[in-house]
């Protein structure tokens, strides 16, 4: 009764993004709330990556209100403004230069930032990500999948941002990997109150992350639905249900193919199209 | 103190960041110990040059003394080389010769390359207006025909070693800003460096801590295959009589005093012109096998 | 029913890289046979699944050292094969599709004329019955608008569809083995589906074998008749495909399948894989 609502953690208004002439992303609003976590999917093309790289302040080809935590964020950021918000990339190998080391690479954001003591703020940083001591002088191409990753995700919250932006920061990880990628992700989540937005094409990762679940088509936010509305099939666009479809035959129970070895016929998924591309966002 | 042990070169572990590079730069020296061609220009480059460090502890003749009643003798035991117009010992000469070439060598290298480097990454990183204007100061410079240039400097600046450095130089620089501004250009779109961007850097963070680095390799092998090409020029020079003035032993110079007799005293010419292919020889072979080794990833 | 003839027979293939001084055994004493079936490699990146089937075709680098007590497609010997040899079967008899087709597709030469010059090559056709059958070949693939893709070049096509391209340029030379190497690992949810949808469709039509590599369990459960899971090198088991859940033994399958993320969990930590160093044995 008369509470103030707090501030969302993040709040775009009719944010639009641009590659030369084309439109990736078309008029997106939405908020999240401070701790939530949203997930973004949809068809390649869709404008997820590039949403989500423009809000990370890496593209500058977009217009439209952006806010985190009350505060209003342009296209030149302050290391004030770098400290609200932080990103990791889809290819942990391409996202760290193969000249630096695991140790140059975290005390990259503490040199930017001026943060003092950093021989201890490295070993936190290592230790929060479950990483041994031993890797800490290695280079990239030393270091497995899963470890590269795990060097992105410390680089990227040592400098204690608010809000974390994932970039489908599992799909170039086998899935062991990518299960404790999660589960460490999760912990973050809890242990630092972070808020997230993450993309992904994998409606299972997404749906095991995060609360709410947003389906973009063509640049445009289509739907946004609460988990459990995803989980039971309560699904409007079209894409949204081609990819519950496909999450639920993944768990089908009938065979593929008959008793006498000629195919059943597929269940029909509503028709995709899948058209020329014609926009790149950056994803395939 | 940890010994320099082949294992603590080699671990998987390094634990510290010195360790890590020296690893790493040990990693790469066995790669080059490995290609014959890079080993074979290494060689030829580095005795010519550990040559003209030890020359004055060599049981050499003066290469200016002249002797008259010697002069134009062919090779023999006492004159290996044999002797050239003024009777001065060929050998002698030639080696001495090889100095100035490696000095004008060396500086015109490390003048040009750290300029062209960093007009390059600059115009590669930053990209716009300063790209442009940079490129196109670069096509001003390599428009130039660098022995005529160096002729016109020559004749402005007066004959010397430095003029000819000063005019090899300033039209040696724009093929290195060309190739690393397209790797620049190309780097620039990493993803690592978009996460530096993400972060906070400044670029001239992302120039001297990213992008440079990367595009160091490249330049170094083009500044191995450039060598031949600054060695003709400046014996080009000294041919001309524009080097450095006699009676200090330059190859071109040599090879010009040889012209006239060349039919009947064929030592004078060849073996400084010898000389000038073997130095130019060993450098591309350099290059060639540095360029098939770059690469930050391996 | 009668047992497939058996396309690919392999035994005792194993291969090492010479790599900084020693060697790195990739593969060691896989075996297998493939009839007009879907075989499935499953396995984690370094298992060696990739460096098998890369051996079967002599597409190795140099530093590669491949052995094998049996390597035989259609009962010729793959191992003393000459180079010339392999390279009559690749493309034409044993096609193999990747993961980036841009990688596998020309950038500066339109669709239509890269599935012709394979048809030319291959199917012996001549040039304008080439360009004909390579339309032809993009509507079997169910390109929309086949001869409108034609005219397009690698970068201005959808992932989706730059797949299916491969997959129309791998079947000009009527292949009798394909070969999908991650094919669609770099393609969203929907897409892969309806691409190896497609695979399936030629292998029937065509009477095929097909052999997809993978890392994941789910896609491959539905569009492959046996799976070979595959780690360190070896591969632990094979499985039946039955339509319902995989019917997995040995514990690192049983493992892998636990730690997917599916739609009905609770959010709770996922299960990890505890990794046997017996596995590698």
């Amino acid at each position: 009764m008369g509470r103030v609502s707090p501030v969302p953690a993040l709040a775009l208004a009719d944010f639009w993004v641009h590659h030369g002439s084309v439109a990736t992303v078309r008029g997106v609003s939405l908020t999240v709330p401070e701790a939530g976590s949203l997930g973004i999917v949809g068809e390649s093309g869709c404008g997820k990556s590039s949403l989500l790289k423009a809000v990370a302040g890496i593209t500058h080809g977009w217009s439209g209100g952006l806010r985190v935590f009350g505060r209003d964020l342009g296209k030149r950021r302050s290391r004030a403004d770098r400290r609200l918000l932080q990103i990791v990339f889809q290819d942990p190998m391409a996202a760290l230069n193969p000249a630096h080391t695991v140790d140059d690479a975290l005390c990259e954001p503490l040199a930017i930032h001026g943060l003092p003591d950093r021989e201890r703020r490295v070993r936190i940083a290592l230790d929060q990500v479950a990483l041994p001591r031993s890797v800490r002088f290695r280079f990239p191409h030393q270091l497995s999948g899963g470890q590269r990753q795990r060097v992105c995700i410390a680089r990227a919250l040592l400098i204690e941002p608010r809000v974390l932006l994932l970039d489908e920061p599992t799909s170039a990880l086998d899935v062991s990997v990518q299960a404790e990628v999660l589960n460490l992700l999760s912990m973050l989540r809890r242990e630092l109150g972070l808020t997230c937005v993450m993309v992904s094409h994998d409606l299972s990762v997404v749906t095991h992350m995060c609360e709410t679940i947003g389906v973009m088509e063509t640049g445009r936010v289509a739907e946004i639905l609460p988990r459990a509305d995803l989980v039971a099939g309560r699904i409007a666009t079209t894409y949204g249900r081609a990819l519950f479809a496909d999450s639920v035959l993944n768990g089908a129970r009938e065979p593929a193919r008959r008793a006498d070895g000629s195919p059943r016929a597929k269940p029909v998924s509503p028709e995709i199209s899948e058209n020329v591309s014609e926009f790149h966002d950056g994803s395939t | 103190m940890r010994a320099l042990t082949r294992s603590w070169l080699l671990t998987s572990e390094p634990e510290s960041a010195l360790q890590a590079r020296v690893g790493l730069l040990y990693r790469r020296l066995r790669r080059v110990r490995g290609n014959p061609i890079c080993m074979a220009g290494l060689i030829m480059v580095g005795s010519l040059v550990l040559l003209t460090i030890i020359l004055p502890l060599l049981p050499l003749a003066d290469p200016v003394s002249q002797a008259l009643e010697h002069r134009l003798q062919a090779p023999s035991f006492t004159h290996p080389f044999g002797t050239d117009t003024l009777g001065r010992d060929v050998l002698a000469r030639t080696l001495y010769g090889a100095r100035p070439t490696l000095v004008i060598v060396a500086f015109v290298l490390l003048a040009a390359v750290p300029v062209g480097v960093l007009i390059g990454a600059a115009a590669g990183l930053l990209g716009g207006v300063t790209d442009r204007v940079l490129m196109r100061l670069s096509d001003l410079f390599m428009a130039f025909p660098r022995l005529v240039l160096a002729i016109a400097v020559a004749a402005v600046l007066g004959q010397g070693m430095v003029t000819a450095m000063l005019a090899i130089a300033v039209t040696g620089w724009p093929p290195y800003a060309r190739i690393t501004r397209a790797e620049a250009a190309t780097w620039r779109r990493a993803e690592f460096v978009q996460a530096a961007e993400a972060l906070g850097a400044s670029k001239a963070r992302l120039l001297l801590r990213h992008v440079l680095p990367l595009c160091l390799p490249s330049a170094l092998v083009r500044a191995a295959l450039d060598a031949p090409g600054i060695v003709l020029i400046s014996a080009g020079l000294g041919f001309l009589g524009l080097g450095v003035p006699p009676p200090t032993p330059e190859w071109g110079a040599s090879v010009a005093d040889g012209r006239v007799v060349m039919f009947d005293a064929w030592w004078i010419t060849t073996f400084p012109g010898l000389f000038i292919l073997l130095l130019g020889l060993g450098f591309n072979l350099l290059g060639d096998g540095l360029r098939d080794l770059a690469d930050p990833r391996s | 029913m009668t047992p497939p003839a058996a396309l690919l027979d392999v035994d005792g293939l194993s291969v090492r890289f010479a790599l900084d001084g020693g060697w790195v055994d990739a593969v060691r004493g896989v075996g297998f046979q493939l009839g007009r079936e879907r075989l499935a490699i499953v396995g984690e990146s370094g298992s060696g699944k990739s460096v098998t089937v890369r051996a079967l075709l002599g597409l190795l680098p140099r530093t590669a050292r491949v052995s094998a007590a049996r390597m035989r497609f259609q009962g010729q010997d793959l191992v003393s094969m000459s180079p010339r040899g392999l390279r009559a079967i690749r493309g034409r008899q044993i096609a193999m599709v990747v993961q980036d087709p841009r990688q596998g597709l020309d950038p500066v030469r339109t669709i239509g004329a890269q599935i012709a010059e394979m048809l030319i090559l291959h199917a012996r056709l001549g040039r304008r019955a080439a360009r004909a059958r390579a339309t032809d070949l993009l509507a079997e693939v169910h390109v929309r608008d086949p001869a409108r893709v034609a005219g397009l070049y690698p970068h201005q096509v959808s992932g989706g569809m730059g797949q299916r391209a491969m997959i129309a340029m791998m079947l000009a030379g009527s292949p009798r083995v394909l070969i999908a190497d991650e094919a669609t690992s770099a393609l969203d949810a929907v897409v892969q589906h309806r691409i190896l949808d497609l695979i399936d469709e030629q292998v029937d039509r065509r009477g095929m074998g097909a052999i997809l590599i993978s890392h994941d369990l789910d896609l491959v459960r539905r569009h492959a008749d046996r799976v070979l899971v595959m780690y360190a090198g070896r591969i632990l088991e094979e499985i039946v495909v039955t339509g319902g859940p995989l019917d997995a033994r040995h514990p690192y399958t049983m493992g892998l399948l636990a730690c997917r993320p599916i739609l009905s969990g609770n959010g709770a930590d996922l299960p990890t894989l505890k990794r046997d160093p017996a596995w590698a044995a």
